[in-house]
């Protein structure tokens, strides 16, 4: 009965509303980097939680079914899904570029997102649920429905990217200077 | 990358890994930097400014399934249709934290079609209804009184409570008057009504009528009052 009343506190609609929808846009955003669309994503996966998050028998799944409903239906929406290469940690280790802690704080979020933007498809999703933090490694395996070790190499190559985006970024508006 | 807090820290590579950076301070610094990037993103990330009144948004969304809105289309459509619309059961095996007796199971039912809540079946054909239910493994060898037998049906939906299967039949009155039958086996409840004399009660904004009539019991609600449920048993 315990597991019972655990499930009705964390499925109950307007308390999953509240606990989850400000990371879920925010994670539909970090994949869309529109408002309509990120707004329209988590709309529609609560409303695919009301029709079937019954058929979830595990409480401490909702989290993860939530974004993986998410991502879903950013997929669904794009209407490809394409298979992408694995690439081992190892390979990639050596290829993250020297981007400061203070380099990044002087950017803000919309900055960022669009850095994202730019990196490959394949490593965005990861790289989202990474730097929100909501999730462990084997959560967003779980999410993404890719092993682990995809997961693990996936957010190490996006990393490179999106670090080696914001780097260029940075050289370039120094090389341009001030506007006016 | 390990992230304290985050990520499982007894997981052997994140050991090794953290046991490798207390011998390298090159790795160690190395370790630092990349968490200090990782962490200075991630308020990036945090930041990303969600739209105002988006949560309300979203539970005003949920609202439309309710019952005044989702269920009323029109009943031609319904009487068209006679087909499952949506499998969605409002299962109520999530939400038992209450005792199983038959006034628990009273006020459930009638929570249910004051709340969020959707049909399985949209028809006006109560034979349909009845053949659902049975296909369904939901009580279905229920009794219409005659005069419940005149409203057509607006459909019906399959209840767990508990374990034991409910049917619910909505029968269509108009506006916002339907009746609510929710028909049970008399064995679910550990204290049924006892016979086939309607027993009345207010549960919030419904009022119920409550009987057994062999094994089966059943809960009448509607929005209505006393009055009008009784012209109806």
């Amino acid at each position: 009965m315990a597991a019972d009343a655990d499930m009705d506190s964390s499925t109950d609609f307007e308390g999953l509303v509240s606990r989850y929808y400000r990371p879920l846009y925010q994670f539909a955003f970090s994949l869309t980097r529109g408002e309509s669309e990120a707004r329209d994503l988590t709309q529609q996966t609560f409303l695919v939680w009301g029709t079937k998050g019954h058929q979830l028998r595990d409480a401490s799944k909702v989290k993860t079914w939530l974004f993986s409903t998410l991502h879903h239906e950013f997929l669904k929406s794009r209407r490809r899904q394409t298979r992408f290469p694995h690439y081992e940690l190892e390979q990639v280790s050596d290829e993250l570029p020297v981007v400061s802690p203070a380099m990044v704080d002087q950017m803000d979020a919309v900055t960022v997102v669009e850095a994202l933007g730019r990196v490959d498809d394949v490593y965005r999703a990861p790289l989202a649920l990474f730097y929100l933090e909501e999730h462990s490694y084997k959560e967003i395996a779980e999410i993404l429905e890719v092993p682990i070790g995809t997961v693990e190499s996936r957010i190490a190559r996006g990393k490179a990217q999106l670090q080696k985006i914001l780097l260029n970024k940075t050289t370039d508006t120094k090389e341009r200077g001030p506007r006016g | 990358m390990y992230r304290p807090g985050v990520d499982d820290a007894n997981d052997p590579l994140v050991v090794e890994a953290r046991a490798q950076s207390r011998r390298d301070p090159d790795l160690a610094r190395w370790f630092e930097q990349q968490r200090a990037i990782d962490a200075a993103l991630g308020r990036k990330f945090k930041q990303i400014r969600v739209p105002e009144g988006l949560e309300q948004e979203i539970l005003a969304e949920r609202k439309i399934v309710r019952p005044s809105i989702w269920w009323r289309r029109p009943v031609l459509l319904a009487a068209a249709a006679a087909a499952v619309v949506l499998a969605v059961v409002a299962d109520y095996r999530w939400r038992q934290p209450e005792p199983q007796n038959f006034a628990s199971y009273r006020q459930t039912m009638s929570r249910l079609v004051s709340g969020d809540y959707k049909m399985m079946l949209e028809t006006n054909d109560l034979n349909a209804v009845r053949q659902f239910l049975a296909a369904n493994h939901s009580p279905s060898d229920y009794v219409l009184t005659p005069e419940m037998q005149k409203l057509p049906a607006e459909g019906c939906a399959l209840i767990n409570w508990h374990g034991r299967p409910v049917s619910l039949v909505c029968l269509d009155r108009g506006a916002d008057n339907d009746l609510f039958l929710f028909v049970v086996n008399r064995s679910a409840l550990p204290d049924p009504p006892a016979d086939s004399t309607p027993q009345f009660a207010r549960v919030g904004q419904m009022t119920t009528a409550s009987w057994s009539i062999g094994d089966t019991s059943y809960v009448l609600a509607s929005k209505s009052g006393e009055d009008a449920l009784r012209r109806f048993l």
